[in-house]
This record gives structure tokens, C-alpha cells and sequence, in this order.
């Protein structure tokens, strides 16, 4: 990376941890009701260290749901629009977050930084805000968990790149990665807390990550199969009956995409209070069709929207829901969970994608196979694909390896 | 008192934020009887915005949303900005009862366009079913205010009754511009049909195609209209016409939130309708329908 690693003793990355946290916001796991989250701590002793990862990714950071894109008040029936505010991220460290979801941060920035489409002049605003507000310290996973799939996607343990400081912990103390000219500044702040790390660390950290990645079969058996997974989605090789299998599993919970790190999509509504979002409990939100009388014929009479104060709103949504596609006027271009599944799983496999985005739109971080109650996580899926390609044959093998399946 | 801010110099990253614009005029297409909703054309007050044929907006109505409504309007028409909108849902069904002095909020414009310049000299084959003749208006008129560039100009335009032809009010203006106007309905009206003047048929739009003499080699179509007509029009237009699939010109209708790429909801396969399209071609359909069909 040509950027200097450093050592610190667990004492002195404490120090770092207190001062981060005294100077700023520091957002870090911790321990809430059996589940870890990440929530902003007051100094090192709050935080949880011995955790897979956080049930939702950290993605609520950067894109918070809902969020306020617009405010205007409607005043004789016209609008008046609500100066452009100058809204500022403030600063925040983000501590403890695991390579998987680094990786989803990167996903979320290619796409959400308009590079996808070569129009960086589109990029989303207050998404870039709060991204160049976050300093991302990830922590190499060493004890991966039962559903973790990173080392099939290139999400882990260790990455090259995407985060600020990526941390691992040797034997006596953490060996610290700068990845980012931020992260360098960061280290140069508290360079009498670090030192030049020593090549016998920089040896034990690689040893380290080698030996997770080699022994992968004895913290999970999950796997994404990715070849088969891009081979049968990006030529369109999977048969209709295929996507309506799995359909037949999805429960249209939308749980996948509220969990994924790499999902970005949303949706947008205009609400007036009560429903505003800012200080608002979640049962005082008033859905807009609840405002409204909807005409009982689509397109038919409508009352006019209430003057007053109004807000425009985004918020998370996900392909497998029934309303995302529809269309005013009853057009629905995917009416099955299957097509739905189709679509899905084309974005996060596909080599369309992959080439688009840069990497792969499945980190392993294998949420999704925890809260799908359809049990459609991506290694069922992508498992199934495999099995779809070599005719039935089941996958073996250390990383889930197709075997020479020609029978 | 309603501020309408002048011009449309945005801040970079400031994408979500539209600006206001009055409506000038309304004009009403097709009434509301029965099933049928309320079509109508709006003008607005363009402010200086440059778009191409094919673009579109997000067109906002205060307290329903934003919905994504085609500029049938040609660039060259220098001071107004006109949609047609049908009466399809909340917003859509608030825009097309507005009334000349409304506001709206305007965004865009968004989508790729027709790229002109690659038509010169070609003759145009319009096929519009319904209000798909909407997004094609705009590059009708632009062309036929350049009508010495281009060779023939042939507009088909069909709909389910001939109470639902969209335009009929122009339709005497292009035929001055020697642009060659064909109707079909798939249900006639009793009298419709008996009139020769625009030609018209009765039935689905590509049962004029035999009534055309096209030469392939030399003509680009222009497709819109409800999906299912697009893929039975391209069809028989490269089968029965011999059309290139690369010279069958469509556009795709998609639910948009964003109109700029990032909330998701218009993706087909890989293609952002909103970035990519709404502007396909045929050839581009086709290999994307081998994944999932796009109509």
C-alpha cells in the first residue's frame, strides 16, 4: 500500500480509543440486549470485543432511513420550497467494523458517488457528506462466525483497501494499517501512541489472516458460490421455473436488502405532519395514502394535499417488496417473487454488475442467511445455481469448491 | 406568495433539490368517461433549460411526490416546456387537473435521449400507441423543425379508441410539413372509420405496417408505447419490414424515484432506465431479454 503500518499496545490503542471518543463521536459495538450494535461510547472500556458482527450493517450511518431530502410548506395551494440548507455531517470514528461491511462502504460509494455512470456531478449529496465525515477503523476478523461467506467474495477477513485504519490483533498488541491519506493523518495525530510496526508484526498479521482463510471450514460450511452464482445469472442460463421455486420461498419481508451492506435502494414520499420525521415516534407517522383519500379509481378525483408545513422524505426499500416496480396506473413489470428473486440476485451475482461496480454485490457477510425465513440466503441460492449447472451434483470442498461434476 | 427561484444553477450533490416552475397552460387531450383517465398537456415555463428530445423530469406536485413524465416538447420550441399526463395515480391525477397559474416543482432533466445527429438523412417511422406519442412529440417536432435534414417522416399512431388519439389538434401541422400521419383504433367508433383524411385503420397499430412502403435501408423507427406493443411492433418491423434491430429506436417506461441513478427502482437487468435509457434500442432489448425480458 506504500503507506507505513504501525504497532500499538492494547494499552495505548485504549488511550487512542478514549481520546477519539472524548474529542468526537466514536460509534463502536457494544452488547444491547444479546445483540451487538454499533452506538456511540464514551471511551474504550464500553466496547465489546468479542463479537462476530452486528446483526445490521453499519450502512444506517450513511444512509439513515428515513431521511429528509426536501422541506416545503404549501401555502394557497403553491409551494414554497425551504432554502437549501447547508446541513453538516459532524465528525464521527467508527471503530470495530468488520471487513465485510468496509467492503459494502465501497460498494455503496461507487454507486452512490455517481462513478457507476461516469457522472460524478450526480453525486448523492448528503450520502457524500456523512461518508467524508466517517473515519472507518475496521478490525480483521479472526474468529469468524457460522454464517461468515467473506473469503468468497473478496470481503475478508483482511482487506487492501476501503477503509481508514484497518486494526489486527496479535499476540501483544494491534498491528495498525493506514489505508487512506485520512488515515495517515489520523496516525500522524496520535504518532507517539503508535510505532513503526516491526516486520516480525506485519509477518504475524498476514500469518494470521492466512490461517483464518485456511481453516475457513471450521468457523462456517456457508459459502457463496460465486462462479456458479455469475455463470448462471449473467448469461441468463436459469430457467424460469428456476426464479419460481425460489420465489415460492420468499416471504416479501424485505429483511435481505435491510440487512445487506451493499443495498442502497429507496424509496421517496412526501409526508406532512404528524408524519414528519424529525421528532417523531414511529406509530405517529402517518403514511401520505392515510392522509389522503385515495380516489376509488386510480387517476380518479382527488382531495388537494393539506396546506402547510411538508417534508420529502427517503426511505429504505427493497426489490422483493410487491410495490417496488409498480407503476401509477396498475403497470407491475414483475408480478412474481420469482422475477423479483431474479432481479435480486442478477445485481448481487452477475458479472453485468461486477464489472460495473468493481467487485462482486455480495460482501459474505451472510446476513442475509440469518434473517431470511424463507432460508434464500445467497449461499442457498447461489448453491442451488451451482446445482442448477453441473446437474445436481452437491458442491464439495474446502471453499465450496464445485467437485468435477460431469457424472 | 410562491417564490419562484430564478434559474436552475444547482450546488454539486444538491440533486434531490428541484426548482419551481408555473404552469402556463392546460390543455385537455382526452376527458375522463368511464376507464378512461383524464389526459392532458401542460405548458410550463421552461426558464432557459436545455434537454434533448427523449429526456425527461420529475415532475413534483406539492404534497403527492415526484413522478417522471416525458418533455413532449421539442428543444426549439424557445419559452414553454409541455408534458402530457394521464391521470394514473395521486400525483399524476393532481398534475393533469392543474389549472394555468399552478405551481409545480421541476427536476431534470433526466435520461439519455435520442441521439439526433445520428438520423441525418434517414427516413423516421414514428409508431406511438396511446400516450406513447407523448415522448415522441418532442422528437417529432424538432425534427420537423429541421424537416431538410431527414427524408420521409411517417407518424403511426394508434390507441384503443379513436376518442383516445392523442394530438389530433396538430396533426393537420405536420401533415403540412409533409409529414405522412397514419391512425388506428382498435375499436372504430362508427364514423371514425369512414373518414380518410389522416389514412387510418381499424385494429392494433402494426396492421399498418403492410399499408407502408418503408425501405429498410434507409428508415430508423421510433417505438412507444404500452410494452406489450413494443415487442410485437419491433418485431414486425424486422421481420415483415426488414428493419435493422439497431434502427428500431424505443423507449422503456419504469417506476423512477430519483431520476438520477441512485434510488434503484427502474433497474432492468443491468440497465438503469433512468441513466442508461429511457432511450434503448431493439438490439439492446433483445440481449437484455434473454435475462429478463424488458417489456
Amino acid at each position: 500500500m506504500g503507506r507505513e503500518a504501525r504497532w500499538a499496545s492494547p494499552a495505548d490503542l485504549d488511550a487512542v480509543l478514549d481520546e477519539l471518543a472524548a474529542s468526537g463521536s466514536l460509534l463502536a459495538p457494544v452488547r444491547r440486549a444479546g445483540e451487538v450494535v454499533f452506538e456511540r461510547v464514551d471511551g474504550a472500556a464500553a466496547i465489546c470485543r468479542d463479537y462476530v458482527n452486528t446483526l445490521a450493517p453499519p450502512k444506517d450511518l450513511l444512509l439513515p432511513s428515513p431521511e429528509r431530502l426536501l422541506g416545503y410548506r404549501i401555502a394557497d395551494g403553491r409551494p414554497e420550497l425551504e432554502p437549501a440548507g447547508t446541513a453538516a455531517s459532524p465528525e464521527t470514528v467508527l471503530f470495530g467494523v468488520r471487513s465485510c461491511d468496509v467492503a459494502g462502504f465501497e460498494y455503496l460509494d461507487r454507486f452512490l458517488s455517481g462513478e457507476v455512470f461516469g457522472r460524478p456531478d450526480l453525486a448523492d449529496g448528503p450520502f457524500r457528506a456523512r461518508r467524508e465525515a466517517l473515519t472507518v477503523l475496521s478490525v480483521v476478523c479472526q474468529q469468524p462466525g457460522p454464517t461468515c461467506m467473506c473469503v468468497c467474495c473478496e470481503g475478508g477477513p483482511a482487506l487492501e483497501h476501503g477503509y481508514d485504519w484497518q486494526l489486527t490483533a496479535l499476540g501483544d498488541g494491534w498491528l495498525v494499517e493506514p489505508g487512506s491519506d485520512k488515515g495517515e493523518r489520523l496516525a500522524g495525530r496520535f504518532a507517539r501512541r503508535l510505532s513503526t510496526a516491526l516486520p516480525e508484526a506485519i509477518r504475524e498479521q498476514q500469518e494470521r489472516v492466512q490461517a483464518v482463510v485456511a481453516h475457513f471450514d471450521r468457523f462456517s460450511t456457508r459459502r457463496v458460490q460465486t462462479m456458479a452464482g455469475s455463470r448462471m445469472t449473467s448469461t441468463g442460463r436459469l430457467v424460469p421455473a428456476f426464479w419460481e421455486r425460489l420465489g415460492e420461498r420468499c416471504f416479501e419481508c424485505g429483511g435481505c436488502a435491510f440487512v445487506c451492506p451493499t443495498c442502497y435502494c429507496f424509496n421517496v414520499a412526501d409526508v406532512s405532519p404528524p408524519c414528519a420525521v424529525e421528532a417523531q415516534e414511529p406509530e405517529e407517522r402517518v403514511t401520505r395514502a392515510e392522509r389522503f383519500s385515495p380516489p376509488a379509481v386510480p387517476g380518479g378525483a382527488t382531495t388537494s394535499p393539506a396546506e402547510g408545513v411538508w417534508e420529502r422524505v427517503r426511505l429504505r426499500d427493497c426489490c422483493q417488496l410487491p410495490g417496488f416496480v409498480r407503476q401509477a396506473g396498475g403497470g407491475y413489470p414483475r408480478w412474481t417473487t420469482g422475477e423479483r428473486c431474479l432481479t435480486r440476485f442478477f445485481h448481487k451475482l452477475s458479472w453485468q454488475f461486477h464489472e460495473r461496480m468493481g467487485r462482486l454485490g455480495c460482501t459474505g457477510c451472510g446476513r442475509c442467511a440469518i434473517v431470511c425465513p424463507g432460508g434464500i440466503g445467497i449461499d442457498v441460492v447461489s448453491t442451488e445455481m451451482t446445482e442448477a449447472l453441473t446437474g445436481g451434483a452437491k458442491p464439495a470442498g474446502r471453499h465450496g469448491a464445485p467437485s468435477a461434476g460431469k457424472a | 406568495m410562491a417564490t419562484i427561484e430564478a434559474g436552475r444553477k444547482r450546488k454539486a450533490g444538491d440533486l434531490y433539490r428541484p426548482w419551481l416552475a408555473r404552469v402556463t397552460d392546460v390543455r385537455e387531450e382526452t376527458p375522463e368517461r368511464g376507464q378512461t383517465r383524464l389526459v392532458a398537456t401542460l405548458s410550463l415555463e421552461r426558464n432557459g433549460l436545455a434537454y434533448r428530445p427523449g429526456q425527461f423530469l420529475e415532475v413534483g406536485v406539492a404534497g403527492a411526490g415526484e413522478v417522471p413524465i416525458s418533455i413532449s416538447s421539442p428543444p426549439g420550441l424557445r419559452d414553454a416546456l409541455q408534458i402530457t399526463v394521464r391521470a394514473a395515480g395521486v400525483a399524476s391525477g393532481l398534475l393533469a387537473r392543474s389549472r394555468p397559474g399552478d405551481v409545480v416543482s421541476l427536476r431534470g432533466p433526466c435520461g439519455n435521449g435520442f441521439p439526433l445527429e445520428e438520423y441525418a438523412g434517414l427516413d423516421l417511422l414514428f409508431v406511438a400507441g396511446g400516450i406513447g406519442l407523448a415522448p415522441l412529440r418532442g422528437l417529432l417536432w424538432e425534427m420537423l423543425l429541421q424537416r431538410e435534414r431527414y427524408g420521409r417522416i411517417m407518424v403511426l399512431h394508434g390507441a384503443r379508441s379513436p376518442q383516445d388519439l392523442l394530438y389530433p389538434w396538430q396533426y393537420a401541422e405536420w401533415q403540412a410539413q409533409r409529414a405522412e400521419v397514419w391512425l388506428a383504433a382498435d375499436r372504430g367508433d362508427g364514423e371514425w372509420e369512414k373518414s380518410d383524411d389522416p389514412p387510418r385503420a381499424v385494429g392494433f397499430l402494426p396492421t399498418l405496417f403492410p399499408r407502408l412502403s418503408v425501405d429498410p435501408a434507409r428508415t430508423v423507427a421510433f417505438l412507444c408505447g404500452p410494452p406489450i406493443m413494443i415487442k410485437v411492433a419491433c418485431g414486425e418491423l424486422t421481420r415483415r419490414l426488414g428493419l435493422s434491430p439497431a434502427r428500431c429506436v424505443t423507449t422503456l417506461e419504469r417506476h423512477m424515484k430519483c431520476g438520477v441513478g441512485k434510488c434503484g427502482h427502474c433497474v432492468v437487468v443491468d440497465r438503469y432506465v433512468c441513466m442508461d435509457g429511457p432511450v434503448f434500442r431493439y438490439d439492446e432489448l433483445l440481449a437484455l431479454e434473454r435475462i429478463e425480458p424488458p417489456w
